[in-house]
C-alpha cells in the first residue's frame, strides 16, 4: 500500500517537473489510458486481496486494456464513431465491481 | 522477473499511472479542448488556402510595385511616361484582341456528318451547330488556349457571337459555311486533348459520327479583330 501512493507520488512529480507538454489533440487518449491504468489497478488490488494475484496478469492488462482503449480510440476518431465510450462504459462499470468487492474484503477482515 | 519482484513492478506501473494524470491535468490546465483527427485535418487545409491566397494577393502587390517602379523611372530618364504606355498598348492589344498573334497550336476541321441517317433519326443529329463550336471554344480555353479564331474570324470572349444562321453560322458579324476551321493557339498537347480526350465535347461529336480532324502546328496565325466596336450602355464607374 505505500508502495503504490509512493509509485502515484512519483509518477506525479516526474510528470510536474519534466518539461514535457503533450498536444490537446492526444488529451482523449491519454484521459482512455489513464482509466485503463486506474482499471487494472483496481483489479490488482482485488486479486491481492483473493490471493489470486499475478504480476504477469497484471502488468499485461495494465498495458493491454491501455493499447485496446487508444486503439479503439483511435479507430473511433477516424471512423467518426466515439468508439472510446465503449472503453470507458467497460472500465468504468468494472471499476465500481472490483471497488464494491475490495470493500466487502475490507469489512470481512474488520 | 515479474513472480519475484511484484512489488516493484506495481511501483513502475504506478509511477506511470501518476505520470500519465499529470500530463492529463496539463492539458486540462492549459485550457485546450479535444480536437478530433478529421477537424485538425480540414482546419488545416483551410488554414494552407488561406496562405496561399495570401501569397498570391502578396505577389500582385510586387507586381504592381515594379509596375510603379516602371513608371517612376521611366519619367526619371526621359521626362515622360510614353515608352511605358506604348508596352501597355502592345499588352493590351494582345489581350482585347485586335492584334494578329502566331504560334505553335492546333487546328481543327468540323464538318457535317456523311453517314446515313438511321430510321426516324433526326437529321440534327448530323449537323455542326453553333452550339457545337461554342463548346469546343469552351474546352480550347480551359485547356488554356490564348488565342481563338474560327474561319480567320477573331474570337474574342464576352463579345464574338456565334449563332446558327440557317445553313450558316455568323460569327463576329460574317457568315460561314462549312467546313469551320477552328485554330487555337497555346499548348499543342494541351489543346490536342482538349478535343480528343474521352468525355471531351470533340470526343462526343465524333461519337455522333460528325467529321472532326485535330491537326498539331508549331506556327500558325491568328488575325487580329477587324469589325468595329462600340459600348452604348457600358462606362466606366465613377467613384
Amino acid at each position: 500500500m505505500i508502495i503504490a501512493i509512493i509509485g502515484i507520488l512519483v509518477g506525479v512529480l516526474l510528470g510536474y517537473f519534466i518539461p514535457i507538454n503533450i498536444s490537446g489533440a492526444f488529451s482523449i487518449y491519454l484521459s482512455v489510458a489513464i482509466l485503463a491504468a486506474i482499471d487494472s489497478l483496481f483489479g490488482g488490488i482485488r486479486g491481492n486481496l483473493e490471493g489470486k494475484f499475478d504480476s504477469v496478469i497484471f502488468v499485461s492488462g495494465f498495458f493491454g486494456n491501455s493499447i485496446l482503449a487508444l486503439s479503439l480510440a483511435y479507430i473511433g476518431d477516424q471512423l467518426g464513431v466515439p468508439l472510446y465510450y465503449a472503453a470507458i462504459f467497460v472500465f468504468g462499470t468494472r471499476l465500481f465491481q472490483n471497488f464494491s468487492i475490495i470493500r466487502r474484503y475490507m469489512f470481512k477482515r474488520m | 522477473m515479474f513472480k519475484k519482484k511484484p512489488q516493484k513492478t506495481i511501483f513502475i506501473l504506478l509511477v506511470i499511472l501518476g505520470f500519465l494524470i499529470v500530463m492529463q491535468y496539463k492539458i486540462a490546465q492549459t485550457g485546450m479542448k479535444y480536437v478530433s483527427f478529421r477537424d485538425i485535418e480540414t482546419l488545416t487545409n483551410r488554414i494552407d488556402s488561406q496562405n496561399f491566397e495570401n501569397q498570391k494577393l502578396k505577389d500582385k502587390i510586387n507586381s504592381l510595385n515594379d509596375q510603379i517602379i516602371n513608371y517612376e523611372s521611366a519619367i526619371e530618364e526621359t521626362g515622360n511616361i510614353e515608352s511605358v504606355l506604348i508596352e501597355d498598348i502592345e499588352i493590351y492589344g494582345k489581350i482585347s484582341g485586335v492584334e494578329a498573334l502566331s504560334g505553335p497550336g492546333v487546328v481543327i476541321i468540323f464538318t457535317d456528318s456523311e453517314r446515313q441517317l438511321l430510321d426516324d433519326e433526326n437529321p440534327n443529329n448530323l449537323l455542326v451547330h453553333d452550339l457545337d463550336i461554342q463548346a469546343l471554344i469552351d474546352d480550347l480555353v480551359s485547356a488554356g488556349a490564348e488565342a481563338i479564331a474560327v474561319n480567320g474570324q477573331r474570337v474574342i470572349p464576352h463579345f464574338t457571337e456565334i449563332v446558327c444562321n440557317g445553313p450558316t453560322i455568323r460569327i463576329n458579324d460574317e457568315l460561314y459555311s462549312q467546313p469551320f476551321i477552328i485554330e487555337a493557339i497555346g499548348n499543342r498537347t494541351y489543346l490536342e486533348a482538349a478535343v480528343n480526350a474521352p468525355d471531351k465535347y470533340g470526343y462526343i461529336l465524333k461519337q455522333w459520327g460528325l467529321f472532326l480532324e485535330v491537326n498539331t502546328s508549331i506556327y500558325l496565325e491568328i488575325p487580329g479583330f477587324e469589325g468595329y466596336r462600340d459600348f452604348e450602355y457600358m462606362k466606366t464607374k465613377e467613384n
